[in-house]
């Protein structure tokens, strides 16, 4: 008697699965853009904080920061689909949000260039654009293609590189290992001087005792001019290498992102890299 | 001498009207949370939720049963628990500045949290041992003062205090090297957690809250009277017969269960503890009995309208509540503290 119920609801999950959602919520700023990617922008009717920079997303409301959503605000948007990154939470409020009948689907975060089609594969099938997302993932991999080209001409020493973070109040704190920044200098051809701890650490002079950094990647919005902001690195600005040292500006939510834009930003940085 | 008898009745008289104004405020801002929120249910539909679910939407009454109702629950708990322990701590220590963190339980639970976030356990124990753990290390640390203490015997209140702030600088700084030697994911973690939340509320942990706070609010209830004689000094508390030892020894007993089992849930929410005792007092005089019900009733109040903001004024996202509790409770204080007042004691 079991069995037929067990095999309906299987069949009903599968198709509903495959059917399209008409009113989507997305969470994290990758998955807003793959989610835009895949011709699935108008559907999308409210976003978080970090995708609010999206050009795809400016004129969206915000479920606020990915953290720190709210089950009620989300289930305002009468959403039919809920996407969101790997870090979003809290638990409790992703599982309030499935009590009230509504998918949530979470799309594991990774830091590695792989990690970006299992995205796109994972929100393809979510969403019901499976061909479109196999179209996503073929040009993703065309820019990785070109990203290998432009570090494979780097010979010899690799050049040392420092992710620098603004954290509030000025601060500068250094991109250790088991970042997404760290994974992205390895990526673009660079050596992390700063691989010597985890996580972002506030910056010291000690970080480049054993090894000066020949570039130094900041986000965009960091203000201040090259100068200004070498000079807010100590043991470093005052050195000759330190006079050497160039400045990379980078789209942020592109270059850490691990989105579609992710590869195409490494190669940018990957040929500045490559500089004399 | 008459006269002043029967101002002291009167007073009496007006505290308990008072009083009872409070707890028929009570259910009221209960229902306003209840039917305010990002999804509109309004009042007819909350009336229907109950006499005729059938025609309310589905996804409305989840919202309601699943979503809302427990949320508010949980704030109007964790706001009487955090007051009921200040009310408390303020009347052992005779101290209008004490604070339930003062005792090392706030901080304690922080650290249980944190080195449950740190090790990335939050999730284990099907979400429960984030809670436990918060729980298990404000009680820790009241443990710790109660051994470095003697016991809460021999040392006297003063001790007491000074043991506390030892106790909150060394959990500083272990909360502090977790937090520099956590991974970024969990560093952001962290800091959510620290600045408080109801967002998470679930029915079962609206129970537990409960339960915890009808056993710490029973505790401070049989010690009101030993609080009032205690305001006179310790040693003339004990001249009238109050064990003073063993009061301390409950209260803190008390607020370590409130104020753990509160932070628990809700992560650690300031302003409540500390504030919602003075206003009972500055409302309805010195007296525990009355001060009790009162901080209850206001921190419930207080917490659960905070919540409220927490969840509209930036709908659909969500505010940090730490942020609205002195938004909301601050000009209400300050109009208290300026009011002339008959009792200023």
């Amino acid at each position: 008697m079991l069995r037929p119920a067990i095999i309906l609801s299987v069949l009903l999950t599968a198709l509903s699965a495959r059917a399209e959602p008409a009113r989507i919520v997305t969470a994290g700023a990758a998955v807003t853009e793959i989610v835009s990617g895949l011709g699935l922008g108008p559907q999308i009717v409210a976003v978080d904080t970090s995708s609010k920079n999206l050009e795809q997303a400016r004129d969206k409301p915000d479920v606020g920061y990915v953290r720190m959503l709210g089950a009620e605000g989300i289930l305002s948007q009468k959403p039919d689909l809920v996407l969101v990154s790997g870090e979003a939470g809290p638990p409790a409020v992703l599982e309030q949000i499935k009590t009230a009948g509504v998918d949530v689907v979470v799309i594991p975060n990774g830091y590695s260039l792989g990690n970006i089609d299992d995205k796109i594969r994972a929100i393809a099938a979510a969403a019901g654009r499976v061909e479109a997302g196999e179209k996503l993932i073929t040009q993703v991999e065309a820019d990785v293609q070109a990203l290998r080209a432009a570090t494979a001409a780097n010979e010899g020493e690799l050049p040392g590189v420092v992710f620098l973070l603004a954290r509030h109040g000025g601060n500068l704190m250094a991109a250790g290992t088991e970042t997404a920044a760290h994974a992205m200098i390895e990526a673009s051809g660079g050596r992390n001087v700063a691989a010597s701890f985890t996580g972002y650490k506030p910056l010291s002079a000690e970080i480049f005792a054993a090894a000066t950094p020949d570039f130094v990647i900041v986000s965009e919005s960091v203000g201040g001019d090259d100068t200004e902001l070498l000079a807010r690195v100590p043991g470093l600005g005052a050195t000759p290498a330190g006079r050497q040292l160039r400045v990379i500006r980078v789209d942020d939510a592109a270059f850490l992102g691990f989105g579609p834009r992710t590869p195409s930003a490494a190669t940018q940085v990957a040929l500045a890299l490559r500089q004399p | 001498m008459n006269t002043a008898r029967e101002n002291d009745s009167r007073r009496r008289g007006r505290a308990h009207g008072r009083l009872w104004l409070l707890a028929s405020l009570f259910p009221l801002v209960l229902l306003a949370a209840s039917a305010l929120g990002a999804v509109n249910i309004g009042l007819a539909d909350l009336w229907n939720l109950v006499a005729a679910p059938a025609q309310v939407p589905e996804i409305v009454r989840a919202v309601f049963w699943e979503i809302r109702l427990p949320r508010v629950l949980l704030a109007a708990l964790v706001g009487a628990a955090l007051a009921l322990a200040g009310a408390g701590v303020q009347g052992l220590f005779r101290n209008p500045l004490a604070d339930p963190a003062l005792i090392g339980v706030s901080a304690g639970a922080a650290l249980g949290a944190v080195v449950c976030f740190f090790f990335g356990w939050e999730g284990l124990l099907g979400g429960w041992l984030l809670p436990l753990a918060a729980f298990v290390g404000g009680w820790l640390a009241v443990l710790v003062l109660g051994i470095f203490n003697t016991g809460f015997a021999a040392g006297g209140t003063a001790k007491l205090i000074l043991a506390g702030v030892a106790l909150n600088a060394m959990l500083g700084s272990a909360l502090g090297f977790f937090l520099f030697s956590a991974s970024d994911d969990a560093l952001r973690s962290m800091t959510f957690w620290t600045l408080g939340s109801c967002a998470s509320a679930q029915w079962p942990q609206v129970v537990v809250l409960l339960i915890f706070l009808a056993i710490g609010g029973m505790l401070l209830w049989r010690n009101a009277r030993s609080l009032d004689a205690l305001q006179f000094g310790e040693e003339q508390a004990a001249h009238l017969g109050v064990s003073v030892v063993r009061v301390r020894r409950e209260i803190i007993v008390a607020a370590a269960l409130l104020v753990g089992a509160a932070t628990a849930f809700a992560g650690t929410i300031g302003f409540i503890g500390l504030v919602a005792p003075h206003m009972a007092r500055l409302l309805l005089g010195g007296l525990h009995r009355l001060v009790l019900p009162g901080a209850l009733l206001l921190g419930a109040m207080l917490l659960v309208l905070a919540d409220l903001g927490a969840r509209t004024l930036a709908a659909p996202a969500e505010l940090a509540v730490g942020i609205l509790t002195a938004v909301i409770g601050g000009p209400f204080f300050l109009w208290l503290l300026r009011r002339p007042s008959s009792w200023s004691a």
